[in-house]
């Protein structure tokens, strides 16, 4: 490498870190604990029971409907049942505008609180407080640390030998830049994972906005479609059924047919409706994709699947992006 | 107090004149690296037809990115300003659309 080159190169590194580093380190450190977020979210109930094993979903699931319904008189047309999981081992009610408006223990049906004294750092991560426009800023410091990190590799290609090396001597500056080195290498896989994941997660939401008229000339707004699913269909009637259908049994038959499959909500729909739906979103082992796009839709009365969505079916690209997600928000299970 | 020298020496450099030129210059780049890595999604989203539109549009999309920052590297090394803007505003993006000419897409 010349030296003109070197010199170039170590002041567009020097100038981006300059420039950035404040702001990557405050979004580094925001997205840290974003990822312990619901881990801590655990911490934070004291109120709720310590438990060993998560209860049955089938067996259990009509006792928490009857809580929820016994909390609000009448259950809501539509609304959402987040299930117990290991990190989170409780369940939320949730109206269909995401307004959650009971959490219980599964065991003893307590109502618990709500404490979240960490979704602060979590929206600052997320986008800066300045919704989309922030979403998309924090994407282009995603990219710029990704630029940073492959600058800081490239000048310090030739000298890995000395990774370990610090020298402790009264030159403040020499062991800054050998403590600047040695964290910069260690740190190398994270900062390239998070930087391209994180650049992926802004810049995605954007590109499919943008570039949508040009995929889908004739109906731009059918990307949305295409990406998550097609919307809930409308009940053919307005008549009521005369007993509420047996939802063990649905999900029961559902873990029968997709023994690889773990149910994370539950999505009714039109619930007292003849037609009345029930969706099911959750994870499947070894799939790497969010419970966003991993969905089975049952009509409640008849019990019969209508549609099965999952990133298993969707082509190399998209599920690139797909599981990308899952990825940066460290959710691995 | 090294932390703070150092700011006080990139602050000084900033205020410089040709400082500022270069500042200008290197903005100018950047807008054109964005530029041409949005104008190559578009030309692939719009031209390449993969198994499904959805597909097409992610794939044009992590090509953006990728391109965005080869094409910032590839920019900023040693050359004259008129070559770095060419590279970043002209010449990529010329080739990718007379590639797709060229291929018939």
């Amino acid at each position: 490498m010349n030296s003109t080159l070197r010199a170039r190169i170590y002041a567009l590194h020097g100038s981006v870190g300059f420039c950035f580093g404040l702001m990557l380190l405050i979004i580094l450190w925001s997205g840290v604990w974003s990822m312990v977020n619901r881990s801590m979210e655990k911490w934070w109930r004291f109120d709720a029971s310590i438990i060993i094993e998560i209860p049955a979903i089938e067996t259990h699931i009509n006792e928490w409907l009857s809580v929820y319904e016994q909390q609000l008189d009448t259950l809501p047309e539509n609304f959402t049942t987040q299930l117990p999981s290991e990190r989170t081992p409780w369940v939320t009610f949730c109206h269909e505008q995401q307004s959650c408006d009971l959490t219980i223990d599964p065991i003893t049906h307590d109502a618990l609180k709500i404490l979240k004294p960490m979704d602060l750092l979590t929206q600052l991560h997320r986008h800066l407080l300045l919704d989309f426009p922030g979403r998309i800023l924090v994407s282009l410091f995603g990219v710029s640390l990704l630029l940073i990190s492959l600058l800081g590799i490239w000048l310090h290609r030739r000298r890995l030998k000395d990774f370990w090396q610090l020298r402790f001597t009264k030159n403040i500056q020499l062991l800054g830049s050998d403590i600047h080195r040695l964290i910069g290498l260690w740190c190398l896989p994270y900062l390239l994972f998070f930087g391209l994941t994180g650049a992926i997660s802004g810049l995605g939401a954007l590109g499919t906005i943008t570039l949508s008229k040009y995929t889908h000339p004739t109906s731009p707004q059918a990307v949305f479609m295409d990406l998550m699913g097609a919307p809930i269909p409308q009940p053919k009637t307005t008549e009521n059924w005369q007993q509420q259908p047996d939802i063990a049994a649905i999900l029961q038959l559902d873990k029968r047919q997709n023994p690889d499959f773990i149910p994370q909500s539950l999505s009714f729909h039109y619930w007292g409706n003849t037609d009345a739906l029930l969706e099911i979103a959750g994870i499947y082992h070894g799939v790497i994709s969010p419970k966003t796009f991993e969905k089975h839709l049952y009509h409640l009365s008849t019990a019969t699947l209508l549609r099965k969505y999952s990133a298993q079916d969707r082509g190399f690209w998209l599920q690139n992006y797909i599981a990308n997600q899952p990825l940066h928000y460290g959710e691995y299970e | 107090m090294a932390i703070a020298g150092h700011l006080r020496l990139h602050l000084e450099r900033i205020s410089n004149m040709s400082r500022f030129i270069r500042i200008s210059q290197c903005l100018l780049n950047i807008t054109g690296v964005v530029l041409s890595s949005l104008l190559l999604s578009i030309t692939i989203s719009y031209f390449l037809i993969l198994d499904s539109a959805i597909n097409t549009l992610y794939f044009s999309i992590y090509a953006g990115i990728i391109m965005s920052v080869i094409l910032f590297i590839w920019v900023f090394l040693p050359s004259s300003f008129p070559t770095q803007c060419c590279r970043a505003w002209f010449l990529l993006p010329l080739l990718f659309i007379l590639l797709c000419i060229g291929s018939g897409l």
